[in-house]
């Protein structure tokens, strides 16, 4: 219920207006209650007046009575009982009947009827002394010139009159004393009563509004805790954001840890941004909240645009380093008037979410990735595969010691460069060697590189290595994740292994591993080059060699693999005209010897050593000039096949024509302290025997072939 | 890694060497060096990166080294303290000019020093680190970018 | 209430109209690029506009400048891909209202355009 609109002030008005209603009484009883007094303490004058009128009249009576004696006429006397008695009858009369009267010094004042009966009955009495008194002082004033007589007896009336008014007028100037002292008591008992209801409603108002204050406090209190409990507990972020992008004076205790800082209130939300997350998300955050401010997007249908809505953002772990973590930032319009105010964010850390989310994409690219690797993988012989992967990483390694350690000067590096070359080189051999295509190109694109170095005519620096080193690192990523690849694979086939492991004989070496692979090898390479071979062993498991040997075999059989089917056995119309069959034959010989060194032979049924087309590539690469080539007898000639950058082959490609695989196997075989030699003979064939001493401990660690050139 | 990013890196500590101290630094042969064979002098500034790559940069100076620049630049204050405020200070061209370069993909760390060895600074593991040889005036040091995430 | 549908995509165009069609929206116009829409909007005076952002001729940001000259109270919602969000901030920036990203379904459609509408009213 409204009370003129008052709503919930309704009551202190009325109790207002009644405190201001009970004050409003007391004045005016006050008011009436000083006039009273007034009144009372005139009528107390008045009656003492009496007394003092009624003594004058004696006395001047008595004055006019010796005057007359003395025979002297009488003066102003005359006219003072005169005065007095008139006065004395009007201030009578007043009292009897109410009514204006002379006061003192002329003035005029106003006397009220004494109405009591104790003073009615006092006035009636004294009206009875004073009519024949007056009557007798009246006549003797209307005679100029009285007798001594008439005075003397006119004197007698007065001095019993005199003492009869006397006592009356002080019984009256009693009466009204005590008529007046009532009066004031009832007065101010009603005047007490007044105050005291206005102070009683006074101590009303205080108790009511002060009960309403301490609830509606209490109430504010309740809600503020309430808040602030909300604000210390929730998990989230909380905050208001002012249109100057300042953070609201309350936040909730979880925002301090989400944005690793305290002191949030009043900071600036952009700055806060800046640093943690990129420029660029920076300057977008602010033209989204720009937006949200503004009132003309619609704010469900721009929420896909929040450029925090998951946000990755960087701290500053003061170490060096960076804390990263995902924010999840979120904004609702807050409006105060229809116009939006604030932006209420509600900010959370979603980085275990979106850890979660990414290991789980990345172990499904993973295994997507060693899916792919692994149908490659499925199709090699595991052994094989891991033999290749641990030789692939010493290579690499190889590698890596060369660019660290053999380049301080321009000849060193160029050095170096060779040797990586042929290192890689290999490597590339053995990985189409064990049907890793995918690796056998990256190293081919690694190897363009290394050519790009090698034909550079200024000298190297060390920076001109950046690109090849940042493409090594892939190579042993690579490499890395194939291993991971072989070992995962190894665990599943160690579970599902049913064949027993057979003991390799000399008779079944044969079918060993990498035997198998190094026919299959030089079968498909066959193949690519439009000719037949078909490859034959004899000998112990080359699995069974001794580490490093076992590791670096492969490389120099590919080599040989690939230098007799690309440049050795001709294509098969070729050798049909020469009445050889079409199939060419690749025959490799494998023995360890009782000094725990290896005896290898490698033989192909092809062209043999072209010594013509030798000395040709020896002058078109600047080797030789083409005298010294003509004065060069057979040997040398044969031992330029094994230099750097030397190739019959007229273009490269994946297979050969680098002029680089027989300085592979010399650099190997020079760092092991084995020798090489050749027989040859035109048409016919050619044969490589090597001999390898025992493995010294020093050369299982893998020490780099950096200056492995024929002498 | 990749070698653009190196590079600017490189061209980073060359240009301090070079404009501070008027002598060239020489880049040496870059090499791969992993988690167990952390290149490490006495005192290293390391940045932390962040962004579309992560890991860290640093840049790693013997004292002698250290005290030459110093010497070189007109400070006659060699001690330990000036030496491990100059290999931040290095860090932090380093890390100024990668600011300026790879511009928004990137979040940069402010440098800190560290003295002593190479296990207080802390690389991702399975990383390889690229470390860069540089040399100025006979003394050896090193750049080292230890980053994953970029192809 | 009338709508002129901007999209360099045929599908695209087709699904927005099908979506849109049926639903108390009498579809005036379909253009290809932004020359297209400015002239449609000229001719057709539409109230609703969907907008791609990358298209031949004149791209969604410049379209939505001109047509919001045209007539300033015009709603448009952009409907791109969200591979570049700085651009859809730029298109809200100069007065579009809503944002959708492609790819989306009939009802996610027709439920912006029903939001779009809702809030021109209300707010």
């Amino acid at each position: 219920m409204r009370f003129f609109g008052l709503g919930k002030y309704r009551v202190i008005v009325l109790t207002v207006a009644m405190f201001l209603v009970f004050d409003l009484g007391v004045l005016v009883l006050n008011f009436v209650i000083s006039s009273q007094i007034a009144a009372d303490a005139l009528a107390v004058n008045m009656a003492g007046r009496q007394r003092m009128l009624s003594q004058r009249a004696a006395k001047t009576l008595w004055q006019i009575s010796e005057r007359a004696a003395a025979g002297q006429p009488a003066g102003g006397e005359t006219a003072e009982l005169a005065e007095a008695v008139s006065l004395f009858d009007e201030t009578l009369t007043a009292f009897l009947q109410g009514g204006s009267i002379r006061g003192g010094a002329g003035t005029t004042v106003t006397l009220a009827r004494i109405d009591d009966a104790d003073g009615i009955a006092i006035l009636q009495r004294a009206n009875a002394v004073w009519a024949p008194y007056r009557a007798r002082i009246t006549t003797l004033l209307a005679n100029p010139a009285p007798s001594v007589d008439e005075v003397r007896s006119t004197l007698d009336v007065a001095h019993s009159a005199n003492l009869e008014l006397l006592k009356l007028m002080n019984e009256l100037t009693s009466q009204v004393e005590v008529t007046a002292a009532a009066k004031a008591t009832t007065l101010r008992a009603v005047q007490i009563g007044g105050i005291t209801l206005a102070t009683a409603n006074f101590v009303l108002i205080l108790f009511h509004f002060l009960r309403k204050l301490r609830q509606g406090d209490a109430l504010l209190e309740q809600a503020k805790k309430e808040t602030d409990d909300i604000l210390v507990t929730v998990n989230e972020g909380l905050f208001l954001l002012g249109r100057d992008f300042r953070i609201g004076s309350q936040h909730s205790q979880a925002l301090e840890a989400i944005l690793g800082r305290k002191d949030l209130g009043g900071a600036d939300f952009v700055d806060l941004l800046r640093g943690i997350v990129t420029e660029k998300t920076v300057g977008m955050s602010r033209d989204y909240l720009d937006l949200l401010f503004g009132e003309r997007v619609n704010e469900k249908l721009v929420s896909s645009l929040n450029p925090l809505d998951v946000v990755e953002v960087h701290f500053d772990d003061q170490r060096g380093g960076f804390v990263t973590k995902y924010l999840e930032f979120r904004f609702n319009r807050v409006r105060e008037g229809g116009v939006v105010a604030h932006l209420l964010v509600t900010a959370n850390d979603v980085t275990k979410r979106v850890q979660l989310e990414r290991a789980l994409k990345e172990a499904h690219e993973r295994a997507k990735g060693q899916m792919d690797l692994l149908v490659e993988v499925l199709q090699v012989e595991p052994d094989a595969l891991r033999d290749f992967l641990a030789a692939a990483a010493l290579c690499l390694d190889k590698v890596n010691t060369l660019l660290r350690e053999r380049t301080a000067s321009a000849t060193d590096r160029r050095e170096a460069v060779i040797a990586i070359y042929r290192l890689l080189h290999g490597l590339k051999g053995d990985a189409s060697g064990v049907g890793l295509s995918g690796l056998a190109e990256a190293i081919h694109d690694v190897e363009d590189l290394v050519v790009a170095l090698r034909e550079k005519h200024a000298s190297l620096d060390g920076n001109d290595f950046l690109p090849l080193a940042v493409r090594l690192e892939r190579l042993f990523a690579q490499v890395d994740a194939l291993r991971g690849v072989v070992n995962r694979f190894a665990q599943i086939r160690g579970v599902v292994a049913v064949e027993p492991a057979r003991p390799a004989t000399e008779t079944d070496a044969a079918q060993a591993p990498l035997v198998v692979r190094w026919r299959e090898f030089a079968t498909r390479l066959a193949e690519k080059h439009g000719k037949h071979v078909q490859f034959h062993y004899h000998g112990i498991d080359p699995g069974k060699l001794a580490s490093p040997y076992r590791e670096a075999l492969p490389t120099v059989i590919n080599q040989f693999i690939r230098n007799a089917v690309v440049h050795g056995v001709e294509a098969p119309a070729q050798r049909l005209i020469q009445g050889k069959p079409a199939v060419g034959n690749l025959a490799l010989y494998l023995a360890a010897r009782d000094d725990g060194g290896v005896d290898l032979s490698f033989r192909d049924d092809g062209a043999g050593l072209q010594l013509a087309a030798i000395r040709q590539a020896a002058i078109d690469r600047g080797l030789l000039s083409a005298a010294e080539a003509d004065a060069c007898d057979a040997r040398r000639l044969v031992e330029l096949i094994f230099k750097p950058a030397f190739s019959t082959r007229a273009s490269a490609d994946e297979d050969g024509g680098r002029g680089v695989g027989l300085d592979v196997i010399r650099a190997h075989v020079n760092e092991w302290g084995g020798n090489i030699r050749i027989g040859s003979t035109p048409r016919e064939y050619c044969h490589f025997r090597i001999s390898l001493p025992r493995p010294s401990p020093q050369l299982s660690a893998g020490a780099a072939p950096a200056h492995g050139e024929a002498a | 890694m990749d070698e653009q990013n190196i590079q600017i890196f490189i061209d980073g500590v060359k240009n301090y060497f070079l404009q501070q101290t008027g002598v060239a630094a020489e880049v040496g042969t870059p090499y791969l060096s992993d988690a167990q064979a952390r290149v490490a002098y006495e005192y290293t500034g390391i940045i932390g990166i962040s962004g579309s790559s992560r890991g860290c940069v640093y840049y790693t100076a013997p004292g002698a080294l250290l005290r030459d620049v110093l010497l070189r630049i007109g400070e006659s204050d060699v001690t330990p303290a000036n030496q491990s405020d100059l290999a931040g200070e290095v860090a932090n061209t380093i890390a100024g000019n990668a600011r300026r370069e790879f511009g928004k993909d990137f979040m940069i760390s402010v440098p800190v020093v560290v003295s002593g060895g190479a296990e207080r600074i802390s690389l991702p593991p399975d990383l390889r680190a690229m470390v860069v040889p540089i040399l100025w005036r006979k003394h050896a040091a090193a750049l080292v970018v230890a980053l994953a995430g970029t192809s | 209430m009338k709508l002129l549908i901007v999209d360099d995509s045929n599908i695209i165009r087709s699904k927005i109209a099908r979506a849109l069609g049926s639903r108390n929206l009498e579809v005036v116009g379909l253009a290809r690029n932004g020359h297209e829409a400015v002239s449609l909007f000229a001719r057709t005076r539409p109230d609703v506009v969907t907008m791609d952002l990358t298209m031949p001729e004149m791209d969604g940001i410049e379209c939505i400048r001109r047509l919001l000259e045209l007539n300033p109270d015009t709603l448009i919602l952009v409907v791109s891909a969200l591979a570049d969000k700085a651009t859809a901030i730029e298109a809200l920036k100069l007065g579009a209202q809503g944002f959708l990203c492609k790819p989306f379904s009939e009802e996610d459609l027709a439920e912006a355009v029903e939001e779009l509408i809702k809030g021109a009213v209300h707010g």
